[in-house]
């Protein structure tokens, strides 16, 4: 929701008539395409604006440019999802074609885990997947990764707990972005 | 005075923390096919101690749900194929920014890393979830359907195509390819094919004593013939459309004829029950549910049913049981689901 009294309506406004042609100029040069700059500046401020406290910003341009490089990392790496499962996909051949809507949400779904996912070791990763996703037996992990099965446990718990830190934060932010 | 002794005071609250990582691990423990009877109780017993444990609980759960939403087939692999890109793109960044040799040493160290990750790497395997039913047509033209967390490698060249079966249940319709006979193995046998339809799935038993699986399996055929012979080769037996048999490393047991059906239920998400013990009926619908079902077995000794239950809607099954049967399910979220003997058992006898 973003504010309704005018007098922070009238800073939001400021801040968006002073800084805004400077951040697309910023994303043109990292992304050398004025329209995807368009595109990301627009969504920046669209987060700025509807967060609350950001009318008095006291280095308005470095949160700019730290909330669009967020933004930017997460649309490389989405598009890097997107892309390893298409080639998965056209290799696997499969029966059934999903429908397009449901390949976007496929990808936000990977995406979100991706994101869970950072930061956490190798090893706990790779066994959290095969365990959540592809449903892989405890043992059969074990005998992949060459380890234990309490091994196993251990990791994949590991994971979990991990996870769950993660997906605190992301609900904290999405909190405060409201 | 509301003075308080020492000793009357509560002992020290767990840390949240600390009783994420239980939760987790119990979570794990249970998830696990060699949990047992008293691991539950354990569990519960841990449940109970207080509102803190039931959140922490509760929100482990939650995590798993949100790790959820994307068992779809190539969905590890896109996962780790993106996640190796990154590595690889953080390296370059990190080149960019240092001179030296050093880096360059990193590099190759990195490209086998890729490579140990690339496609073909995962996909010689194909796996479905717990609940999930997938269906794959694989490149001879044949049609791979496969039921609840199963998982088959494939071995396909110029001589013969084989399908090892690691987990769960498949059912084959086998496009016709006279030069290659197309075989499905597993530790008790293998079923070899030229164009038919049938299904296999295993049935493995923790072996007393050793920590290895007793392996074993069942053979369905819906159309023409196949052979399956166990895994010593040592004996072998033809199996016609309409025949079933089980088979251990040790022997195959008589065939049996199946009830008139083109195809197995499961294939349409369903199952058809015809008297059956309800035991043994959730013992089944449990391989169909992602968290766990717990049920006491003592309790539900002696009941039977018939039904047709559905196998994608595991909470909706136990409803349609508890109308037929002095049972009560129990869902605590959704993935512990309680089945317990309802107590007022005589109330249906009263009119």
């Amino acid at each position: 929701m973003l504010p309704c009294d005018s007098a922070s309506n009238a800073r939001l406004e400021a801040l968006y008539l002073s800084h805004h042609a400077w951040l697309r100029g910023w994303l043109w040069r990292r992304l050398g395409c004025p329209e995807r700059a368009a595109d990301f500046a627009h969504e920046t401020f669209f987060r700025v604006l509807t967060r609350p406290g950001t009318e008095t910003l006291e280095q308005p341009r470095a949160f700019l440019t730290c909330i669009a490089t967020h933004l930017l990392i997460d649309d490389s790496r989405r598009a890097r999802i997107e892309r390893a499962w298409r080639e998965t996909q056209a290799a696997v051949g499969q029966v059934a074609v999903p429908s397009a809507e449901q390949v976007v949400e496929f990808i936000d779904a990977l995406e979100r885990i991706a994101r869970l996912l950072q930061g956490l070791g190798e090893r706990p990763r790779k066994a959290l997947l095969m365990y959540r996703l592809d449903g892989m037996s405890q043992a059969d992990i074990a005998a992949e990764l060459g380890v234990s099965v309490s091994m196993v446990k251990k990791y994949v718990a590991q994971g979990l707990v991990h996870c769950h830190r993660a997906l605190c934060n992301a609900k904290h932010n999405s909190i405060a972005a409201l | 005075m509301t003075q308080r002794l020492p000793d009357s005071q509560p002992p020290p609250e767990t840390p949240f923390e600390q009783l994420l990582s239980e939760a987790a691990q119990w979570r794990v423990r249970l998830e696990d096919d060699a949990a047992t009877d008293s691991d539950h109780r354990a569990f519960k017993r841990w449940l109970a101690i207080s509102d803190s444990h039931r959140r922490a609980w509760r929100e482990i759960g939650e995590t798993w749900e949100a790790l959820g939403g994307a068992q779809l087939p190539g969905a590890r692999a896109a996962l780790e194929r993106s996640h190796a890109e990154e590595r690889v793109d953080a390296r370059r960044l990190l080149r960019r920014t240092v001179i030296g040799l050093a880096i360059l040493a990193v590099l190759p160290a990195a490209g086998l890393w890729v490579s140990n990750t690339s496609l073909a790497y995962w996909l010689a395997d194909y796996r479905s979830a717990t609940g999930e039913r997938r269906t794959v047509k694989l490149e001879d033209g044949s049609v791979l359907d496969m039921n609840t967390a199963t998982a088959v490698d494939l071995h396909f060249d110029s001589a013969r195509r084989r399908i090892a079966l690691r987990r769960g249940e498949v059912h084959l319709r086998v496009a016709a390819d006279p030069d290659r006979p197309l075989e499905i193995t597993t530790e008790a046998g293998a079923v070899r094919a030229l164009g038919t339809r049938f299904s296999v799935r295993r049935l493995d038993t923790p072996a007393a004593g050793s920590g290895s699986r007793g392996a074993a399996m069942r053979v369905a055929v819906y159309e023409s013939h196949v052979r399956l012979c166990v895994a010593s080769g040592e004996s072998c037996r033809k199996l016609r459309r309409g025949e079933q048999a089980r088979a251990t490393a040790a022997g195959i047991a008589p065939t049996e004829a199946m009830a008139k059906h083109s195809q197995p239920a499961w294939l349409q998400d369903r199952m058809d029950v015809l008297n059956q013990p309800v035991i043994d009926v959730l013992e089944e619908l449990a391989r169909y549910h992602p968290g766990i079902l717990h049920y006491d077995k003592q309790a539900l000794a002696g009941l039977r049913v018939s039904a047709t239950l559905p196998l994608d809607d595991i909470p909706r099954a136990l409803d349609a049981l508890a109308l037929a049967l002095p049972i009560r399910i129990q869902a605590y979220g959704r993935w512990l689901l309680v089945v317990s003997r309802s107590e007022i058992e005589a109330a249906a006898t009263v009119p």
